[in-house]
């Protein structure tokens, strides 16, 4: 997969030895770039969903989700989800909570309806401060694909990890070594 | 390359291991491309690490923007999905890729507790149904086996060729066709067989796709492949579809070819419907410029050299099954 490419919301020219442009749209000063905001949905009831990534060559089933409450810890809060382009006939879903998340469903495969969307409502609870996972396994035509939905508690880290140290490796290689967080 | 134990398949901050998915990553700089690929960790969930057709697979992205060139607008997509044309060749590409370089002829990907689902795709093959130039797996089957039973030397000069990065269309099946033909004539009815097979149309020296008649169930929106435009000529009516996804599918975005006979600045203006949002690019041996602010009219001027060019129009807001745009160059 390639990911979507950042792009201003104006002109933005390659090199390739073409002069451009005129920018009429700098007079609105910069952009945030709208490739990294999710879709929205068309319907009232869905505009705030947000599309979860697709795994390539995967499931091909579609997920959308939303927190509509903060997350709190020991608080359950619903993640609403929209399930799309269901075709095959041996659609499911299956839930996962990661570390520090619990669950109001089990772990067994839900099947989905073929040619018709799916809304689901999955309430989860954290049970501590920071950052978990409510995972969305999919399957379709036997092939599995799965989305992770975070669910933050409390105020998003935003401290990176160390950087190490460029090293050269014994075939003359160069490997940035990044500590896991 | 950028891989973590904490990547996991969540939007998010990539510094937190949130990386969408496995993915190439061009980002284009005021020096040079920085060109990075993100590697899935989270264990039970999906890892990707051993899974050496995913790798190879995004390795192709890097071999293609590297080394070819890569008109794919990216994002989400599936095997059961009808795509755009330039995604469809760049996926395509990548999955052949992958059996090419590891010489098997399934791309598997692991997921789940122990790793013990996912998929298992059969390289060697298209799709089972409704198959064409808008397949990635057609792409596939069509790359695999061409390296198969040609070779992969006829492969890598056409993709390095400046027939192919050079040309005037954008990267897709047919001019890559168009160009295999010109690099290697002895494999002109290998191909032809390939292409026919997939539903693709086995024309000579077509890199448009002019002849072709597969409209992969848009047939007054994807055919013809490109519609003809002329500066100062007036309107030119083109329609995209979400009928089949949004963004990056097939009927998503809506080409039109035109020429300028001198040098000079030229102002496309693309106006929708109420509700659409259209965007545009501009190509011409590759991406020379977009534009894409918000509102039903899109404005741009570009500094074009005499030439043949194409222009690329999507609805960034997937408004309908059948928005059409009025398009004017001058």
């Amino acid at each position: 997969m390639i990911s979507v490419p950042v792009r201003k919301t104006m002109l933005a020219f390659a090199a390739l030895g073409v002069a451009a442009v005129s920018l009429p749209a700098l007079a609105d000063g910069p952009h945030a770039t709208r490739a990294q905001v999710p879709a929205p949905l068309k319907s009232s009831r869905d505009r705030r969903m947000i599309l979860a990534p697709q795994k390539p060559n995967g499931s091909g089933i579609v997920v959308r989700y939303r927190l509509d409450a903060t997350p709190q810890a020991g608080k359950a809060v619903p993640v609403e989800l929209s399930l799309e382009r269901v075709t095959g006939s041996d659609a499911t879903v299956r839930f996962e909570g990661g570390s520090g998340l619990r669950l109001d469903v089990g772990r067994v495969p839900r099947p989905l309806e073929a040619g018709r969307d799916a809304a689901l409502t999955v309430d989860v609870v954290p049970d501590r401060t920071g950052i978990s996972y409510l995972h969305v396994f999919t399957t379709q035509d036997g092939i599995t694909s799965v989305a992770s939905i975070p669910v933050q508690v409390g105020k998003a880290d935003a401290s990176l990890p160390g950087v190490g140290q460029l090293k050269p490796s014994s075939d003359g290689d160069k490997i940035l070594s990044i500590p896991v967080k | 390359m950028f891989w973590s134990v904490n990547n996991l398949p969540a939007r998010g901050s990539r510094e937190l291991g949130q990386i969408g998915t496995t993915s190439f990553v061009l980002s284009s700089g005021s020096a040079s491309a920085t060109r990075s690929i993100y590697v899935l960790g989270k264990e039970d969930v999906d890892t990707d690490e051993y899974d050496a057709t995913v790798i190879a697979h995004e390795w192709g992205h890097y071999y293609q923007s590297a080394f070819s060139r890569d008109d794919s607008p990216g994002g989400s997509h599936s095997t059961s999905q009808r795509v755009d044309r330039r995604l469809a060749f760049s996926e395509g590409w990548g999955n052949a890729w992958s059996g090419i370089a590891l010489e098997r002829g399934n791309y598997t990907d692991a997921v789940g507790s122990a790793q013990a689902q996912g998929t298992n795709l059969d390289l060697t093959t298209g799709p089972a149904s409704a198959p064409g130039w808008f397949r990635e797996s057609s792409v596939h089957a069509i790359l695999w086996q061409l390296n198969k039973q040609g070779g992969f030397k006829a492969i890598h000069d056409t993709l390095t060729g400046a027939a192919f990065k050079g040309g005037v269309p954008v990267t897709s099946i047919h001019p890559f066709a168009a160009a295999y033909r010109g690099v290697a004539p002895g494999n002109a009815a290998l191909l032809n067989g390939l292409l026919t097979g997939q539903g693709i149309s086995a024309a000579a020296s077509d890199p448009f796709g002019n002849n072709e008649t597969n409209d992969g169930g848009l047939p007054s929106i994807a055919l013809p492949m490109y519609r003809t435009a002329t500066i100062g000529g007036g309107v030119t009516t083109a329609c995209v579809s979400r009928l089949f996804g949004d963004d990056n599918k097939h009927g998503s975005y809506t080409y039109l070819r035109f020429s300028a006979s001198g040098a000079g600045a030229r102002t496309f203006t693309v106006g929708g419907p109420a509700g659409s949002d259209p965007d545009l690019v501009v190509y011409g041996g590759g991406e020379l410029g977009a534009s894409d602010a918000v509102g039903t009219t899109e404005t741009a001027s570009v500094a074009l050299p005499a030439g043949e060019f194409v222009l690329a129009i999507n609805d960034f807001a997937n408004s309908s099954d059948n928005t059409c745009f009025n398009v004017t160059i001058n």
